[in-house]
Protein backbone atom coordinates (compact mmCIF):
# COMPACT_ATOMS: atom_id res chain seq x y z
CA UNK A 1 0.00 0.00 0.00
CA UNK A 2 1.10 3.67 -1.09
CA UNK A 3 1.41 5.83 2.06
CA UNK A 4 2.36 8.73 0.07
CA UNK A 5 -0.88 10.26 0.00
CA UNK A 6 -1.45 9.98 3.59
CA UNK A 7 1.66 11.54 4.31
CA UNK A 8 1.42 14.06 2.43
CA UNK A 9 -2.11 14.97 4.38
CA UNK A 10 -0.75 14.39 7.54
CA UNK A 11 1.79 17.08 6.47
CA UNK A 12 -0.96 19.30 5.25
CA UNK A 13 -2.95 18.51 8.44
CA UNK A 14 0.83 19.45 10.79
CA UNK A 15 1.06 23.08 9.28
CA UNK A 16 -2.44 23.82 9.86
CA UNK A 17 -1.79 22.91 13.45
CA UNK A 18 1.20 24.60 13.61
CA UNK A 19 0.02 27.68 12.37
CA UNK A 20 -3.15 27.77 15.10
CA UNK A 21 -0.63 27.28 17.40
CA UNK A 22 0.83 30.45 16.57
CA UNK A 23 -2.36 32.03 16.90
CA UNK A 24 -3.22 32.62 13.18
CA UNK A 25 -6.87 32.86 12.56
CA UNK A 26 -7.96 29.06 11.51
CA UNK A 27 -9.46 30.06 8.24
CA UNK A 28 -5.75 32.20 7.15
CA UNK A 29 -3.86 29.18 8.31
CA UNK A 30 -6.09 26.75 6.30
CA UNK A 31 -5.93 28.97 3.11
CA UNK A 32 -2.61 29.47 3.40
CA UNK A 33 -1.43 25.74 4.14
CA UNK A 34 -4.31 24.57 1.13
CA UNK A 35 -2.84 27.64 -1.51
CA UNK A 36 0.67 26.12 -0.70
CA UNK A 37 0.37 22.94 -1.15
CA UNK A 38 -1.79 23.23 -4.20
CA UNK A 39 0.43 25.40 -5.87
CA UNK A 40 3.60 22.97 -5.07
CA UNK A 41 1.21 19.84 -6.59
CA UNK A 42 -0.17 21.77 -9.09
CA UNK A 43 1.80 25.06 -9.87
CA UNK A 44 1.54 28.40 -8.98
CA UNK A 45 -0.64 29.68 -11.90
CA UNK A 46 -3.74 26.75 -11.59
CA UNK A 47 -3.24 27.27 -7.35
CA UNK A 48 -3.81 31.56 -8.45
CA UNK A 49 -6.55 30.67 -10.37
CA UNK A 50 -8.26 28.07 -8.02
CA UNK A 51 -7.82 31.15 -5.34
CA UNK A 52 -9.76 33.45 -7.60
CA UNK A 53 -12.75 31.57 -7.96
CA UNK A 54 -12.76 28.71 -5.27
CA UNK A 55 -13.97 31.29 -1.94
CA UNK A 56 -16.53 32.45 -4.28
CA UNK A 57 -17.62 29.18 -4.98
CA UNK A 58 -17.44 27.99 -0.96
CA UNK A 59 -19.52 30.91 -0.03
CA UNK A 60 -22.39 31.28 -2.63
CA UNK A 61 -23.62 27.52 -2.19
CA UNK A 62 -27.39 27.82 -1.55
CA UNK A 63 -26.80 25.18 1.47
CA UNK A 64 -24.86 27.68 3.89
CA UNK A 65 -26.76 30.63 2.95
CA UNK A 66 -29.49 29.15 6.12
CA UNK A 67 -26.46 30.10 8.35
CA UNK A 68 -26.06 34.02 8.15
CA UNK A 69 -29.69 33.97 8.72
CA UNK A 70 -30.02 31.95 11.76
CA UNK A 71 -26.76 34.07 13.58
CA UNK A 72 -29.04 36.73 12.60
CA UNK A 73 -32.21 35.48 14.13
CA UNK A 74 -30.09 34.34 17.49
CA UNK A 75 -28.92 37.55 17.56
CA UNK A 76 -32.49 39.58 16.91
CA UNK A 77 -33.71 37.08 19.86
CA UNK A 78 -30.99 37.86 22.16
CA UNK A 79 -30.90 41.82 21.67
CA UNK A 80 -34.56 41.91 22.48
CA UNK A 81 -34.22 39.63 25.60
CA UNK A 82 -36.02 36.90 24.59
CA UNK A 83 -33.56 34.55 26.30
CA UNK A 84 -34.69 36.32 29.48
CA UNK A 85 -38.19 35.28 29.33
CA UNK A 86 -36.85 31.57 28.48
CA UNK A 87 -35.08 31.92 32.03
CA UNK A 88 -38.23 33.12 33.82
CA UNK A 89 -40.04 30.04 32.39
CA UNK A 90 -38.15 27.85 33.13
CA UNK A 91 -37.48 29.37 36.26
CA UNK A 92 -41.41 29.47 37.05
CA UNK A 93 -41.01 25.51 36.46
CA UNK A 94 -38.62 24.13 38.31
CA UNK A 95 -36.93 26.84 40.09
CA UNK A 96 -37.94 26.49 43.46
CA UNK A 97 -36.30 22.39 43.52
CA UNK A 98 -33.48 21.54 44.96
CA UNK A 99 -30.57 23.06 41.83
CA UNK A 100 -33.60 24.58 40.16
CA UNK A 101 -31.88 27.41 39.41
CA UNK A 102 -29.36 25.20 37.55
CA UNK A 103 -31.47 23.31 36.02
CA UNK A 104 -33.48 26.08 34.71
CA UNK A 105 -30.74 27.29 33.12
CA UNK A 106 -30.44 24.12 31.64
CA UNK A 107 -33.79 24.68 30.35
CA UNK A 108 -33.16 28.35 29.39
CA UNK A 109 -30.39 26.89 27.17
CA UNK A 110 -32.48 24.38 25.34
CA UNK A 111 -34.99 27.30 25.06
CA UNK A 112 -32.24 29.68 23.59
CA UNK A 113 -31.23 26.52 21.54
CA UNK A 114 -34.49 26.82 19.33
CA UNK A 115 -33.84 30.43 17.94
CA UNK A 116 -30.01 30.21 18.30
CA UNK A 117 -27.45 28.00 16.67
CA UNK A 118 -24.49 28.63 18.27
CA UNK A 119 -23.17 26.92 21.63
CA UNK A 120 -20.64 30.20 22.35
CA UNK A 121 -23.52 32.88 21.95
CA UNK A 122 -25.76 30.98 24.18
CA UNK A 123 -23.24 30.06 27.04
CA UNK A 124 -22.45 34.11 27.02
CA UNK A 125 -26.09 34.80 26.57
CA UNK A 126 -26.81 32.26 29.77
CA UNK A 127 -23.53 33.69 31.87
CA UNK A 128 -24.42 36.79 32.12
CA UNK A 129 -28.44 36.43 33.07
CA UNK A 130 -28.11 33.22 35.20
CA UNK A 131 -24.43 33.33 36.94
CA UNK A 132 -25.63 36.24 39.04
CA UNK A 133 -28.55 34.86 39.37
CA UNK A 134 -27.21 31.48 41.10
CA UNK A 135 -24.23 33.25 42.92
CA UNK A 136 -27.08 35.36 44.66
CA UNK A 137 -28.74 32.09 45.81
CA UNK A 138 -25.51 30.30 47.18
CA UNK A 139 -25.14 27.84 43.94
CA UNK A 140 -20.86 27.41 44.14
CA UNK A 141 -18.74 28.56 41.20
CA UNK A 142 -18.12 24.95 39.87
CA UNK A 143 -21.86 24.40 39.59
CA UNK A 144 -22.97 28.00 38.29
CA UNK A 145 -19.96 27.34 35.33
CA UNK A 146 -20.72 23.53 34.58
CA UNK A 147 -24.15 23.87 34.41
CA UNK A 148 -23.78 27.03 31.98
CA UNK A 149 -20.92 25.82 29.83
CA UNK A 150 -22.75 22.14 29.32
CA UNK A 151 -26.12 23.94 28.57
CA UNK A 152 -24.24 26.61 26.11
CA UNK A 153 -23.74 23.44 23.77
CA UNK A 154 -27.30 22.61 23.58
CA UNK A 155 -27.46 25.77 21.25
CA UNK A 156 -25.62 23.53 18.33
CA UNK A 157 -27.27 20.19 18.81
CA UNK A 158 -30.80 21.83 19.42
CA UNK A 159 -31.93 22.84 15.88
CA UNK A 160 -31.66 25.71 14.76
CA UNK A 161 -28.05 24.22 14.33
CA UNK A 162 -24.91 26.07 12.95
CA UNK A 163 -22.96 23.01 13.51
CA UNK A 164 -25.36 20.84 11.58
CA UNK A 165 -25.62 23.53 8.61
CA UNK A 166 -21.65 22.95 8.46
CA UNK A 167 -22.02 19.57 8.51
CA UNK A 168 -24.52 19.52 5.87
CA UNK A 169 -22.94 21.84 3.72
CA UNK A 170 -19.65 19.51 4.24
CA UNK A 171 -20.90 16.07 3.02
CA UNK A 172 -23.55 17.22 0.87
CA UNK A 173 -26.62 16.16 3.55
CA UNK A 174 -29.92 17.20 3.35
CA UNK A 175 -30.44 20.12 6.38
CA UNK A 176 -33.87 19.05 7.25
CA UNK A 177 -33.50 15.31 8.09
CA UNK A 178 -30.30 16.41 10.36
CA UNK A 179 -32.13 18.94 11.86
CA UNK A 180 -34.98 16.34 12.81
CA UNK A 181 -32.53 13.65 13.46
CA UNK A 182 -31.17 16.09 16.23
CA UNK A 183 -34.45 16.82 17.91
CA UNK A 184 -34.24 13.61 20.23
CA UNK A 185 -30.67 13.42 20.90
CA UNK A 186 -30.62 17.20 21.72
CA UNK A 187 -33.92 16.76 24.32
CA UNK A 188 -32.32 13.91 25.99
CA UNK A 189 -29.14 16.06 26.49
CA UNK A 190 -31.71 18.56 28.68
CA UNK A 191 -32.77 15.60 30.80
CA UNK A 192 -29.51 13.92 31.27
CA UNK A 193 -27.99 17.70 32.25
CA UNK A 194 -30.99 18.00 34.59
CA UNK A 195 -30.67 14.12 36.10
CA UNK A 196 -26.59 15.50 36.86
CA UNK A 197 -27.25 18.35 38.24
CA UNK A 198 -29.53 16.84 41.04
CA UNK A 199 -27.33 13.77 41.79
CA UNK A 200 -24.57 16.40 41.71
CA UNK A 201 -26.12 18.22 44.44
CA UNK A 202 -26.68 14.45 46.10
CA UNK A 203 -23.31 14.01 46.22
CA UNK A 204 -22.23 17.88 46.91
CA UNK A 205 -25.19 19.03 48.63
CA UNK A 206 -23.69 22.45 50.14
CA UNK A 207 -23.13 23.52 46.23
CA UNK A 208 -26.14 24.58 45.87
CA UNK A 209 -29.98 25.43 46.89
CA UNK A 210 -33.38 26.30 45.63
CA UNK A 211 -35.23 29.53 44.47
CA UNK A 212 -38.41 30.77 46.22
CA UNK A 213 -41.74 28.95 44.89
CA UNK A 214 -43.44 31.38 42.23
CA UNK A 215 -47.45 32.16 42.71
CA UNK A 216 -49.06 29.96 40.10
CA UNK A 217 -50.56 32.99 38.31
CA UNK A 218 -47.18 34.70 37.95
CA UNK A 219 -45.91 31.04 37.07
CA UNK A 220 -48.55 30.95 34.39
CA UNK A 221 -47.55 34.36 32.74
CA UNK A 222 -43.67 33.42 32.88
CA UNK A 223 -44.37 30.89 30.65
CA UNK A 224 -47.48 32.55 28.33
CA UNK A 225 -44.16 34.92 27.35
CA UNK A 226 -42.34 32.36 25.88
CA UNK A 227 -45.02 30.42 23.60
CA UNK A 228 -44.49 32.96 20.77
CA UNK A 229 -41.18 31.66 20.64
CA UNK A 230 -42.29 28.09 20.55
CA UNK A 231 -44.13 28.43 18.25
CA UNK A 232 -41.78 30.57 15.87
CA UNK A 233 -39.53 27.27 16.41
CA UNK A 234 -43.19 24.77 15.90
CA UNK A 235 -43.39 26.75 12.31
CA UNK A 236 -39.66 26.56 10.97
CA UNK A 237 -40.03 22.50 12.30
CA UNK A 238 -43.43 22.07 11.10
CA UNK A 239 -42.05 23.94 7.98
CA UNK A 240 -39.29 21.55 7.10
CA UNK A 241 -41.56 18.78 7.71
CA UNK A 242 -43.91 18.90 5.38
CA UNK A 243 -41.62 19.99 2.70
CA UNK A 244 -43.31 23.48 2.91
CA UNK A 245 -39.84 25.89 2.65
CA UNK A 246 -36.35 24.80 2.35
CA UNK A 247 -34.21 25.01 5.32
CA UNK A 248 -32.97 28.93 3.52
CA UNK A 249 -36.60 29.75 3.50
CA UNK A 250 -37.50 28.42 7.05
CA UNK A 251 -34.23 30.76 8.37
CA UNK A 252 -35.66 33.72 6.91
CA UNK A 253 -39.48 32.80 7.29
CA UNK A 254 -37.80 32.91 11.43
CA UNK A 255 -36.00 36.15 11.15
CA UNK A 256 -39.09 38.10 10.24
CA UNK A 257 -41.36 36.53 12.14
CA UNK A 258 -39.01 37.52 15.54
CA UNK A 259 -38.99 40.89 14.06
CA UNK A 260 -42.95 40.63 13.75
CA UNK A 261 -42.52 39.12 17.67
CA UNK A 262 -40.66 41.79 18.75
CA UNK A 263 -42.23 44.17 17.07
CA UNK A 264 -45.65 43.36 18.94
CA UNK A 265 -43.81 43.20 22.38
CA UNK A 266 -43.42 46.72 21.68
CA UNK A 267 -39.31 46.09 21.83
CA UNK A 268 -38.46 46.96 18.39
CA UNK A 269 -36.32 49.73 18.31
CA UNK A 270 -33.00 51.00 16.03
CA UNK A 271 -30.16 50.42 18.16
CA UNK A 272 -31.65 46.84 18.78
CA UNK A 273 -31.99 45.81 15.42
CA UNK A 274 -28.27 47.76 14.69
CA UNK A 275 -26.67 46.07 17.58
CA UNK A 276 -27.81 42.63 15.98
CA UNK A 277 -27.24 42.85 12.70
CA UNK A 278 -23.65 44.31 13.82
CA UNK A 279 -23.16 40.87 15.90
CA UNK A 280 -24.73 39.21 13.18
CA UNK A 281 -22.10 40.15 10.60
CA UNK A 282 -19.19 40.25 12.82
CA UNK A 283 -19.81 36.53 13.35
CA UNK A 284 -20.41 36.03 9.59
CA UNK A 285 -17.04 37.69 9.08
CA UNK A 286 -15.17 35.42 10.81
CA UNK A 287 -17.13 31.80 10.08
CA UNK A 288 -17.03 32.83 5.95
CA UNK A 289 -13.72 33.09 6.41
CA UNK A 290 -13.39 29.65 8.00
CA UNK A 291 -15.54 28.36 5.05
CA UNK A 292 -13.03 29.71 2.22
CA UNK A 293 -10.21 28.41 4.34
CA UNK A 294 -11.62 25.19 4.20
CA UNK A 295 -12.32 25.35 0.39
CA UNK A 296 -9.17 26.17 -0.46
CA UNK A 297 -7.34 23.35 2.13
CA UNK A 298 -9.55 20.92 0.81
CA UNK A 299 -8.47 21.02 -2.91
CA UNK A 300 -5.84 19.81 -1.57
CA UNK A 301 -6.41 17.15 0.69
CA UNK A 302 -8.25 15.97 -2.44
CA UNK A 303 -5.26 16.47 -4.81
CA UNK A 304 -3.39 14.49 -2.41
CA UNK A 305 -5.98 11.80 -2.69
CA UNK A 306 -5.30 10.90 0.99
CA UNK A 307 -8.97 10.32 1.99
CA UNK A 308 -9.38 7.28 -0.41
CA UNK A 309 -5.93 6.17 0.88
CA UNK A 310 -7.47 6.66 4.41
CA UNK A 311 -10.47 4.55 3.11
CA UNK A 312 -8.33 1.68 1.90
CA UNK A 313 -6.04 1.94 5.23
CA UNK A 314 -9.04 1.36 7.43
CA UNK A 315 -10.33 -1.43 4.94
CA UNK A 316 -6.62 -3.00 5.31
CA UNK A 317 -7.19 -2.78 9.33
CA UNK A 318 -10.81 -4.83 8.70
CA UNK A 319 -12.73 -2.77 11.43
CA UNK A 320 -16.08 -3.11 12.42
CA UNK A 321 -18.24 0.40 11.76
CA UNK A 322 -18.07 -0.25 15.67
CA UNK A 323 -14.27 0.11 15.83
CA UNK A 324 -14.38 2.92 13.20
CA UNK A 325 -16.52 5.00 15.00
CA UNK A 326 -14.75 4.22 18.78
CA UNK A 327 -11.28 5.91 17.03
CA UNK A 328 -12.93 8.84 15.42
CA UNK A 329 -14.51 8.85 18.91
CA UNK A 330 -10.96 9.05 20.68
CA UNK A 331 -9.72 11.36 18.13
CA UNK A 332 -12.55 14.18 18.65
CA UNK A 333 -11.92 13.81 22.02
CA UNK A 334 -8.37 14.56 22.46
CA UNK A 335 -8.47 17.05 19.47
CA UNK A 336 -11.48 18.56 21.20
CA UNK A 337 -9.25 19.61 24.37
CA UNK A 338 -7.10 21.64 21.96
CA UNK A 339 -9.00 23.04 19.16
CA UNK A 340 -11.67 25.13 18.25
CA UNK A 341 -15.30 23.02 17.08
CA UNK A 342 -15.69 24.93 14.05
CA UNK A 343 -11.58 23.97 12.86
CA UNK A 344 -12.56 20.29 14.01
CA UNK A 345 -15.19 19.77 11.77
CA UNK A 346 -13.97 21.22 8.87
CA UNK A 347 -10.53 19.83 8.85
CA UNK A 348 -11.94 16.33 9.70
CA UNK A 349 -15.14 15.72 8.19
CA UNK A 350 -13.65 15.65 4.71
CA UNK A 351 -10.94 12.88 5.91
CA UNK A 352 -13.47 10.95 8.13
CA UNK A 353 -16.50 11.37 5.63
CA UNK A 354 -15.55 8.69 3.05
CA UNK A 355 -14.52 5.96 5.47
CA UNK A 356 -18.06 6.08 7.30
CA UNK A 357 -19.58 5.95 4.17
CA UNK A 358 -17.26 2.88 2.67
CA UNK A 359 -18.36 1.54 6.25
CA UNK A 360 -21.70 1.48 5.81
CA UNK A 361 -22.52 4.20 8.65
CA UNK A 362 -25.88 6.61 7.86
CA UNK A 363 -24.39 9.71 7.38
CA UNK A 364 -26.92 11.21 9.09
CA UNK A 365 -26.66 9.65 12.14
CA UNK A 366 -23.18 10.42 11.48
CA UNK A 367 -23.16 14.00 11.31
CA UNK A 368 -25.40 14.12 15.12
CA UNK A 369 -22.62 11.69 16.19
CA UNK A 370 -19.78 14.40 14.87
CA UNK A 371 -21.55 17.32 16.28
CA UNK A 372 -22.51 15.97 20.02
CA UNK A 373 -18.78 14.70 20.43
CA UNK A 374 -17.27 18.04 19.07
CA UNK A 375 -19.93 19.97 22.02
CA UNK A 376 -18.16 17.23 24.21
CA UNK A 377 -14.54 19.12 23.24
CA UNK A 378 -16.12 22.89 23.91
CA UNK A 379 -16.47 21.61 27.61
CA UNK A 380 -13.56 19.23 28.19
CA UNK A 381 -10.92 20.92 29.83
CA UNK A 382 -8.22 22.65 29.28
CA UNK A 383 -8.79 24.58 26.38
CA UNK A 384 -12.72 23.62 25.94
CA UNK A 385 -14.00 27.07 24.12
CA UNK A 386 -17.03 27.33 26.57
CA UNK A 387 -15.13 27.58 29.59
CA UNK A 388 -13.13 30.32 28.49
CA UNK A 389 -16.14 32.13 27.06
CA UNK A 390 -17.52 31.66 31.10
CA UNK A 391 -14.06 32.89 32.33
CA UNK A 392 -14.64 35.77 30.22
CA UNK A 393 -17.96 36.75 31.63
CA UNK A 394 -17.86 35.23 35.06
CA UNK A 395 -13.81 36.57 35.49
CA UNK A 396 -13.44 36.48 39.23
CA UNK A 397 -14.38 32.27 38.98
CA UNK A 398 -11.15 30.56 38.76
CA UNK A 399 -10.53 28.34 35.98
CA UNK A 400 -10.31 25.42 38.08
CA UNK A 401 -13.40 25.74 39.87
CA UNK A 402 -14.93 25.78 36.30
CA UNK A 403 -13.09 22.59 35.11
CA UNK A 404 -14.65 21.15 38.14
CA UNK A 405 -17.92 21.74 37.22
CA UNK A 406 -18.24 20.30 33.71
CA UNK A 407 -16.90 17.12 35.11
CA UNK A 408 -19.98 15.82 35.95
CA UNK A 409 -21.60 16.91 32.75
CA UNK A 410 -19.29 15.30 30.79
CA UNK A 411 -20.12 11.85 31.82
CA UNK A 412 -23.42 12.52 30.79
CA UNK A 413 -22.87 13.59 27.13
CA UNK A 414 -20.71 9.93 27.48
CA UNK A 415 -23.86 8.55 28.69
CA UNK A 416 -25.46 10.10 25.37
CA UNK A 417 -22.64 9.72 22.89
CA UNK A 418 -23.25 5.54 24.17
CA UNK A 419 -27.12 5.58 23.84
CA UNK A 420 -26.75 6.91 20.31
CA UNK A 421 -24.46 4.33 19.62
CA UNK A 422 -26.28 1.50 20.99
CA UNK A 423 -29.70 3.06 20.20
CA UNK A 424 -29.25 4.67 16.39
CA UNK A 425 -32.86 5.08 16.06
CA UNK A 426 -32.66 7.82 18.62
CA UNK A 427 -31.12 9.77 15.55
CA UNK A 428 -32.79 8.11 12.80
CA UNK A 429 -36.35 7.58 13.81
CA UNK A 430 -37.79 11.02 12.99
CA UNK A 431 -36.10 11.61 10.13
CA UNK A 432 -37.58 8.30 8.67
CA UNK A 433 -40.53 9.53 9.45
CA UNK A 434 -39.86 12.28 6.77
CA UNK A 435 -39.08 10.15 3.95
CA UNK B 1 -6.42 60.05 9.81
CA UNK B 2 -7.05 56.12 11.24
CA UNK B 3 -10.49 57.45 12.34
CA UNK B 4 -11.91 58.36 8.92
CA UNK B 5 -10.23 54.67 6.97
CA UNK B 6 -11.84 53.15 10.26
CA UNK B 7 -14.84 53.86 8.80
CA UNK B 8 -14.92 52.09 5.18
CA UNK B 9 -15.14 49.33 7.82
CA UNK B 10 -17.84 50.02 9.31
CA UNK B 11 -19.27 50.93 5.60
CA UNK B 12 -18.12 47.86 4.75
CA UNK B 13 -19.85 45.96 7.04
CA UNK B 14 -23.73 48.25 6.43
CA UNK B 15 -23.40 47.18 3.10
CA UNK B 16 -23.08 43.48 3.97
CA UNK B 17 -25.77 44.43 6.45
CA UNK B 18 -28.06 45.80 3.88
CA UNK B 19 -28.02 42.93 1.74
CA UNK B 20 -28.79 40.17 4.13
CA UNK B 21 -32.08 41.84 5.24
CA UNK B 22 -33.08 42.63 1.74
CA UNK B 23 -31.79 38.54 1.15
CA UNK B 24 -33.88 37.61 4.19
CA UNK B 25 -36.64 40.28 3.25
CA UNK B 26 -36.76 38.66 -0.59
CA UNK B 27 -36.46 34.62 0.73
CA UNK B 28 -40.00 35.36 2.84
CA UNK B 29 -41.85 37.17 0.11
CA UNK B 30 -40.54 34.21 -2.09
CA UNK B 31 -42.09 31.57 0.18
CA UNK B 32 -45.21 34.05 0.79
CA UNK B 33 -45.55 34.41 -2.99
CA UNK B 34 -44.93 30.92 -3.67
CA UNK B 35 -46.95 29.16 -1.74
CA UNK B 36 -50.33 31.60 -0.95
CA UNK B 37 -50.44 33.42 -3.89
CA UNK B 38 -48.60 30.83 -6.63
CA UNK B 39 -46.35 33.27 -7.80
CA UNK B 40 -42.85 33.05 -6.39
CA UNK B 41 -39.82 35.70 -7.25
CA UNK B 42 -38.07 34.60 -9.83
CA UNK B 43 -34.44 33.93 -9.36
CA UNK B 44 -34.72 34.11 -5.44
CA UNK B 45 -32.09 31.64 -5.32
CA UNK B 46 -29.86 32.88 -7.53
CA UNK B 47 -29.62 36.31 -6.08
CA UNK B 48 -29.22 34.68 -2.70
CA UNK B 49 -26.54 33.11 -3.94
CA UNK B 50 -24.58 36.07 -5.39
CA UNK B 51 -26.21 38.01 -2.45
CA UNK B 52 -24.50 35.16 0.15
CA UNK B 53 -20.80 36.12 -1.40
CA UNK B 54 -21.07 39.60 -1.37
CA UNK B 55 -22.34 39.70 2.74
CA UNK B 56 -19.31 37.38 3.22
CA UNK B 57 -16.70 39.68 1.81
CA UNK B 58 -18.21 42.60 2.91
CA UNK B 59 -18.60 41.57 6.32
CA UNK B 60 -14.52 40.47 6.42
CA UNK B 61 -12.66 43.79 6.85
CA UNK B 62 -14.70 44.62 10.16
CA UNK B 63 -13.95 41.50 11.18
CA UNK B 64 -9.85 41.77 10.48
CA UNK B 65 -9.73 45.32 11.87
CA UNK B 66 -11.45 44.29 15.42
CA UNK B 67 -9.14 40.53 14.81
CA UNK B 68 -12.54 38.72 15.64
CA UNK B 69 -11.31 35.92 13.68
CA UNK B 70 -11.28 32.22 15.32
CA UNK B 71 -8.08 31.76 16.86
CA UNK B 72 -6.49 29.38 19.03
CA UNK B 73 -6.43 29.83 22.68
CA UNK B 74 -3.28 27.72 23.32
CA UNK B 75 -0.85 31.17 23.77
CA UNK B 76 -3.64 33.46 24.77
CA UNK B 77 -2.15 33.98 28.43
CA UNK B 78 1.81 34.78 27.59
CA UNK B 79 2.72 37.85 29.44
CA UNK B 80 6.21 38.13 27.48
CA UNK B 81 5.44 41.24 25.58
CA UNK B 82 8.48 40.63 22.96
CA UNK B 83 6.66 37.03 21.97
CA UNK B 84 3.20 39.02 21.87
CA UNK B 85 5.06 41.23 19.32
CA UNK B 86 6.30 38.18 17.11
CA UNK B 87 3.44 36.57 17.17
CA UNK B 88 1.41 39.71 15.93
CA UNK B 89 4.03 40.15 12.91
CA UNK B 90 4.22 36.21 12.13
CA UNK B 91 0.13 37.21 12.39
CA UNK B 92 0.54 39.79 10.02
CA UNK B 93 2.72 38.41 7.43
CA UNK B 94 0.59 35.41 6.86
CA UNK B 95 -2.76 37.34 6.96
CA UNK B 96 -1.73 40.25 4.49
CA UNK B 97 0.48 37.21 2.25
CA UNK B 98 -2.32 35.11 1.58
CA UNK B 99 -5.63 38.01 1.93
CA UNK B 100 -3.57 40.06 -0.79
CA UNK B 101 -3.10 36.83 -2.87
CA UNK B 102 -6.48 36.14 -2.89
CA UNK B 103 -7.72 39.71 -3.56
CA UNK B 104 -5.13 39.94 -6.80
CA UNK B 105 -6.37 36.56 -7.69
CA UNK B 106 -10.23 37.58 -7.72
CA UNK B 107 -9.27 40.63 -9.22
CA UNK B 108 -8.47 38.95 -11.99
CA UNK B 109 -11.33 36.69 -12.25
CA UNK B 110 -13.09 39.78 -12.20
CA UNK B 111 -11.53 40.93 -15.61
CA UNK B 112 -11.76 37.46 -17.39
CA UNK B 113 -15.16 37.30 -16.82
CA UNK B 114 -15.49 41.64 -18.16
CA UNK B 115 -13.90 39.93 -21.30
CA UNK B 116 -15.75 36.44 -21.20
CA UNK B 117 -19.31 38.13 -20.28
CA UNK B 118 -20.12 35.06 -18.18
CA UNK B 119 -23.39 35.31 -17.00
CA UNK B 120 -25.86 33.36 -14.28
CA UNK B 121 -27.98 30.87 -15.36
CA UNK B 122 -31.45 31.83 -14.80
CA UNK B 123 -31.74 35.85 -14.69
CA UNK B 124 -28.58 36.01 -16.84
CA UNK B 125 -27.11 38.51 -14.53
CA UNK B 126 -23.41 39.21 -15.34
CA UNK B 127 -20.56 38.32 -13.19
CA UNK B 128 -18.30 40.34 -13.19
CA UNK B 129 -19.81 43.33 -11.56
CA UNK B 130 -20.01 41.13 -8.08
CA UNK B 131 -16.52 40.06 -8.58
CA UNK B 132 -15.39 43.64 -8.70
CA UNK B 133 -17.26 44.01 -5.32
CA UNK B 134 -15.81 41.17 -3.74
CA UNK B 135 -12.26 42.05 -5.09
CA UNK B 136 -12.75 45.46 -3.75
CA UNK B 137 -13.78 43.64 -0.34
CA UNK B 138 -10.82 41.25 -0.64
CA UNK B 139 -8.61 44.63 -1.16
CA UNK B 140 -10.22 46.39 1.88
CA UNK B 141 -9.77 43.40 4.04
CA UNK B 142 -5.58 43.95 3.12
CA UNK B 143 -6.06 47.25 4.37
CA UNK B 144 -7.62 46.33 7.52
CA UNK B 145 -5.08 44.05 8.21
CA UNK B 146 -2.56 46.76 7.94
CA UNK B 147 -4.33 49.11 10.13
CA UNK B 148 -4.84 46.31 12.59
CA UNK B 149 -1.40 45.46 12.44
CA UNK B 150 -0.09 49.12 13.28
CA UNK B 151 -2.64 49.39 15.81
CA UNK B 152 -1.45 46.26 17.75
CA UNK B 153 2.62 46.53 16.98
CA UNK B 154 3.36 50.36 17.83
CA UNK B 155 0.76 49.72 21.63
CA UNK B 156 2.46 49.34 24.28
CA UNK B 157 0.09 46.26 25.44
CA UNK B 158 -0.74 44.62 22.17
CA UNK B 159 -3.08 41.93 22.35
CA UNK B 160 -1.77 38.71 20.77
CA UNK B 161 -5.46 37.18 19.68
Amino acid sequence: MDYGPIIDGGLAFASVLILMALNIPIGIAMLVVGFIGFAYISGFNPAVLVLGFAPYEAVSKYSLSVMPLFVLMGNLANSANLSRNLYDAAYAVVGHYKGGLAMSTVGACGGFGMICGSSIATAATMAQMAGPEMKRHGYSEALISGSIASGGTLGIIIPPSVMLVIYAYLTEQSVQELFFAALIPGAIAVVLYMVTIRVFLYFYPDHGGHGEKMPLNERLVAIWRVIPIFFIFAIIMTGLYLGFFTATESAAVGVILVIILIFLKGDLTIKMLRDATWATIRTVGSLYLIVVGASMFNFLITVTQMPFTVVDFIDSLALTPLGIILVICAIYIVLGTLMDSLAMLFLTIPVFYPVIVEAGIDPVWFGIFAVIVVEFGLVSPPVGMNLFVIKGVMQSTPLKSIWFGTIPFLFADMIRIALIIVFPAICLYLPSLMS
Amino acid sequence: MQVKIDKIFNYSAIGACVVLFFLAVLTFCDVIGRRFFNSPVMGTIEIVEVGMALVAFLAMPRAFFLNSHVSADFINQIDNNLLKKIIIILKFIFMISIMSMMAYATTLSALEFTKNERVTLELELYFYPFFYVIALAMWISVLAIILWFIKNIFNQSPEAT
